[in-house]
């Protein structure tokens, strides 16, 4: 039994396959909105992101410090394998659900 | 740049984490300003961000710490089993507790529910909150001014900000309709208008229309659904059928639904008809004027506007509305009397009960600390075996908690029988004495938040604080405890809250021992006369300016025709007549009677020749009254035996004269008064018998009355039992002498006597449990500090007992602490009650109190001693060998 997600689990999830290893807070957030049209905060993206770092879904580690960013360093995260089969079943779920229904 | 409100980010995360979050705020920050976004709306941007990571900060550290599975521990079954478990092991404590606690939710959810359901309540009509009143405020006599039906009119025709401006006035009437017992009722003369206030429509029929506002137009009656079901059984032909008022034949229009009893708590609704050309301005009608907010207006705005208008109107009619200021209330202000002075000191009162509250849980604080101590193996030995501060001192909040939520429940039940006792006293005040339509019944949700939250305060208070205590020190010190001694000290907190305490009761003691034995004195006052046969009704002529006369003789007649009816009789007042104050007795020097004497509740009324046979009390010094006695030259009185105590040192009074001596510049004396008789008092008490003030009654003849009260007394004891029929006779008997004569409910005399003891009953309630509490908690705090001391020094006591020291020695080196601390207590409570005691408005009762200040400090002393007695014993008993083998 794949791990339970929730739907912002699953769109931040969805971003960071999508992102590869680009994904940090910044381009996490630009994508949910380019392609959701949603504005989520920079807080609740990070809440997420922890909670499912200790459920083992995601993993994270720290880039280089870098001057546009006031010398702060990058938190790069990247999908576990664990999180990958998460994705996969949550989005099968909806497509199985979606079947032969009309939206 | 540095946002200013960055620390906020620390909330619930790692370092890592706010460094990371801080670098993409930061490159965010600068794209926005890059994209050419204005820095201020950057600046706003990054706020709203932060503000968000801090509530989702806030969230994580929650869930973390109290769902988190190891936390979810903390609030187990076993905690709450020993909570349960020690509550039955230490059953002092659990009823002192329960008793303080119980008191103090009592005290601050009856004010809380009391203020909630009477002050500002929530109107239960649509948009009920933008329904306001408007009223005159008259500055220079500081209180309201209701004859304002010209500037009713003028706000009607020029407000735009307060809409549907209506207005009422109370009206009561003896109603007749079909074989129903004639019944005096409350009608509302209302404006049409008032009911799109209400945005109620008629349930059948309709309401009124401003056409019915004519004074051409035929006298029309909406009724109400209560009415309507009770008298006409939901007949829904009602409309068309006629009620009489008085004189006065009214159509019924229309029924209003269930549960509508607006303006206040009204069943019949008439046409306010009142003609402002006929009336000079400033006379007229006392009017309760009300309305709508308008869309969009505010009470500040509408405010502003009346406040123009009243200048206006000052300007122009100097006479009538120069010291008129018109204000625009919450709907339920002027019907309740209530002025913004008052709501402020009963939210100061408020703030004052929740102080109570947490003077009591701090006083359950040191108890829980006194037993905590006890404890303190047992708390070392769980920290030993890994349990962290947090674990302990979560499971002595819980015990607290437990130890709370039993009295809370008795609390939030006491209480709302007071805001019950509360809201029946208020209601008699305010109109008629039945509920106002916006009166809610039993305990509101607001009022059990709010005692949910006094519960986790007091529960905070009383365990987190002690555990917080007596968890600071750790270490190998505290398992020695087990062994015997404590390591505890009671802190300078503990010892200066002791002293408040005794200072406080002492200082309280007298005052609410006074106001305790006055309620009681007064509650135990009964009448001298058999109560239980009378009852009793009021009745008035339709016109005041003619008076009863022969009629009234005619249904003095015809009553006692009746089988049941023993005698009849009246009392009333003539305006004249009715001077109280200071009483000057012929031939006995002013000063004699002056006060204190003359300041206790003189009464005076006039009395029908039969009434003291009719009461059955006798005369016992000189003559009743008789015929001639009642024409207005006759100027005779009879008084009481307490007159004759009070003011003649019992000396024979009969042929006396008295008189009322003048009253400043503006009043002159009295003509002199003969007095022709003694009676009995009216009334006694049984402890004392100088609270029956003294009586003057002077006689009243039918011709001189437009108002009067009918006492009737029936055969045997039937006024309790007394039944719809005797109602219905008497006001049958009432309508065959003359339809225009008015006739109240008739009751039972002992009923309206309950009434009056509902508020000696409340005050009684809570004075009695405050100083229950007050007195409990000293003793208890006394122990615990006793037993502490004594614990304490165990070991020093059984060294000095092996040394030879004598008893009592170690007794007064015991007791000195606790001796100091009730010292200090008590002088500091006597100069407090010194400093309250001028509040105390009755001299009389203060002067045969005075020893009251000196008692209460010396009850406390006992209370000290007592509470000291069982720990000094120990203390006697302990053997020096094992206190020493102890260490």
């Amino acid at each position: 039994m794949a791990d339970y997600l929730g739907e912002f689990e699953q769109l931040v999830l969805l971003a960071l396959a999508r992102l590869g290893d680009d994904a940090y807070g910044v381009t996490i957030r630009a994508t949910l909105i380019e392609r959701t049209k949603r504005k989520p905060s920079f807080g609740a993206i990070y809440s997420t992101l922890r909670r499912m770092e200790n459920k083992g879904l995601v993993r994270s580690f720290a880039g280089e410090p870098e001057a546009v960013r006031g010398g702060r360093a990058k938190k790069h995260v990247v999908l576990t394998p664990r999180g990958r089969v998460a994705l996969r079943e949550a989005h099968a779920a909806v497509v199985r659900m979606a079947e032969g229904v009309s939206l | 740049m540095k946002h200013p409100l960055n620390f906020l980010l620390r909330v619930g995360r790692s370092a890592d984490e706010r460094v990371s979050l801080l670098g993409d705020l930061e490159e965010e920050r600068r794209a926005r300003l890059a994209r050419g976004s204005s820095r201020l709306a950057v600046f706003a941007w990054s706020t709203a961000e932060i503000s968000w990571a801090l509530l989702w900060g806030l969230r994580d550290a929650f869930v973390r710490r109290a769902l988190a599975p190891r936390a979810r521990l903390m609030l187990s079954w076993p905690d709450i089993k020993l909570s349960l478990r020690l509550l039955i092991r230490n059953p002092g404590l659990t009823v002192v507790s329960t008793v303080g606690i119980a008191v103090g939710i009592a005290i601050a959810s009856a004010m809380f529910g009391y203020i909630h359901s009477n002050f500002d309540p929530a109107l239960p009509l649509d948009e009920g909150d933008r329904i306001v009143a408007l009223e005159n405020w008259d500055f220079k006599g500081n209180n309201e001014n209701r004859h304002s039906l010209h500037d009713f009119v003028t706000w009607r025709d020029q407000m735009t900000s307060v809409v549907e401006i209506s207005a009422f006035r109370e009206l009561s009437a003896t109603m007749r309709t079909g074989d129903f017992v004639p019944e005096t009722v409350r009608i509302a003369a209302m404006s049409a208008s008032g009911f799109l206030v209400a945005r109620v429509p008629a349930l059948v029929g309709r309401y009124l229309l401003p056409d019915d506002e004519r004074e051409a137009s035929p006298p029309v009656v909406v009724i109400g659904y209560d009415v309507w079901k009770s008298r006409f059984g939901q007949d829904r032909s009602v409309i068309g059928q006629q009620v009489r008022f008085g004189f006065t034949h009214y159509t019924i229009v229309g029924v209003m639904p269930e549960e509508f009893e607006f303006p206040v708590n009204h069943q019949y609704w008439i046409p306010l008809r009142a003609n402002p050309t006929t009336i000079p301005r400033g006379a007229g009608p006392e009017l309760f004027v009300f309305g709508r907010l308008a869309p969009g207006a505010t009470m500040a705005s509408a405010q502003v506007e009346l406040s123009a208008i009243g200048q206006h109107a000052a300007a122009a009619f100097p006479q009538t509305n120069a010291t008129l200021k018109p204000q625009v209330l919450s709907y339920t202000k002027p019907i309740n009397d209530i002025q913004d002075a008052t709501l402020g000191s009963v939210l100061m009162g408020q703030l004052v009960m929740t102080l109570v509250l947490i003077v009591i849980a701090l006083n359950v604080a040191i108890l829980l600390y006194a037993r905590t101590a006890t404890r303190r193996g047992e708390i070392a030995v769980r920290t030993a075996l890994g349990a962290s501060r947090g674990r302990i001192v979560t499971q002595l909040f819980i015990e607290a908690l437990v130890l709370s939520l039993l009295p809370a429940l008795l609390g939030l039940a006491l209480g709302q029988y007071a805001v019950d006792l509360g809201n029946r006293i208020t209601a008699l005040d305010v109109m008629g004495g039945a509920a106002p339509f916006w009166l809610e019944h039993g305990i509101q949700p607001s009022t059990m938040l709010y005692v949910l939250g006094l519960v986790v305060i007091t529960a905070a208070i009383a365990g987190i604080l002690p555990a917080l205590h007596a968890t600071r020190r750790r270490g190998g010190a505290d398992l020695r405890q087990l062994g015997g001694s404590t390591g505890m000290r009671l802190g300078w907190m503990w010892s200066a809250l002791i002293v408040a305490q005794v200072a406080f009761a002492v200082a309280v003691l007298p005052a609410a021992i006074k106001m305790g034995i006055n309620e009681i004195r007064t509650y135990l006052t009964q009448p001298n006369y058999p109560i239980e046969e009378l009852v009793g009704t009021a009745v008035a002529t339709e016109n005041a300016s003619s008076p009863f006369g022969n009629r009234l003789l005619e249904l003095r007649r015809r009553l006692l025709t009746e089988p049941e009816v023993t005698g009849v009789t009246f009392t009333g007042s003539l305006p004249q007549r009715n001077i109280t104050g200071r009483i000057e007795v012929e031939g006995i020097p002013v000063e004699s009677t002056s006060p204190p004497k003359w300041s206790r509740g003189l009464t005076t009324f006039g009395i029908d020749t039969d009434y003291l046979d009719v009461y059955g009390l006798h005369v016992v010094a000189g003559r009743p009254f008789n015929a001639l006695d009642a024409s207005a030259t006759a100027g005779r009185v009879i008084v009481d035996r307490s007159f004759v105590q009070r003011f003649l040192n019992g000396t024979s009074a009969v042929g006396r004269r008295m008189r009322y001596a003048a009253n400043g510049p503006t009043r002159p004396p009295s003509p002199w008064y003969e007095i022709v008789g003694v009676a009995e008092n009216l009334r006694r008490n049984p402890i004392d018998p100088d609270v029956v003030g003294p009586t003057v009654l002077y006689p009243v003849a039918p011709e001189q009355l437009a108002f009067l009260s009918l006492t009737v007394r029936l055969r045997g004891s039937a006024a309790p039992r007394m039944n719809e029929g005797f109602a219905r006779k008497a006001h049958n008997i009432l309508a065959a002498v003359d339809p225009a004569l008015r006739m109240n409910e008739v009751r039972a005399r002992f009923q309206a006597e309950s009434e009056d003891a509902l508020a000696v009953r409340l005050v009684a309630i809570g004075l009695s449990s405050i100083l229950v509490t007050v007195l409990l908690f000293s003793a208890a705090g006394v122990y615990a500090l006793m037993s502490f001391t004594v614990a304490q020094r165990r070991r020093e006591i059984g060294i000095r007992a092996a040394l030879g020291a004598s008893p009592l020695r170690v007794l007064r080196s015991v007791f000195s602490r606790v001796a100091a601390q009730v010292g200090m207590g008590v002088v500091l409570g006597v100069f407090g009650a010194t400093a309250i005691a001028p509040l105390s408005a009755d001299v009389v009762l203060a002067a045969r109190l005075s020893m009251v200040t000196p008692a209460s400090a010396l009850i406390m002393v006992l209370i000290g001693v007592v509470a000291a007695y069982g720990p000094a014993r120990r203390s006697l008993r302990i053997q020096p060998t094992e206190a020493v083998r102890a260490e």
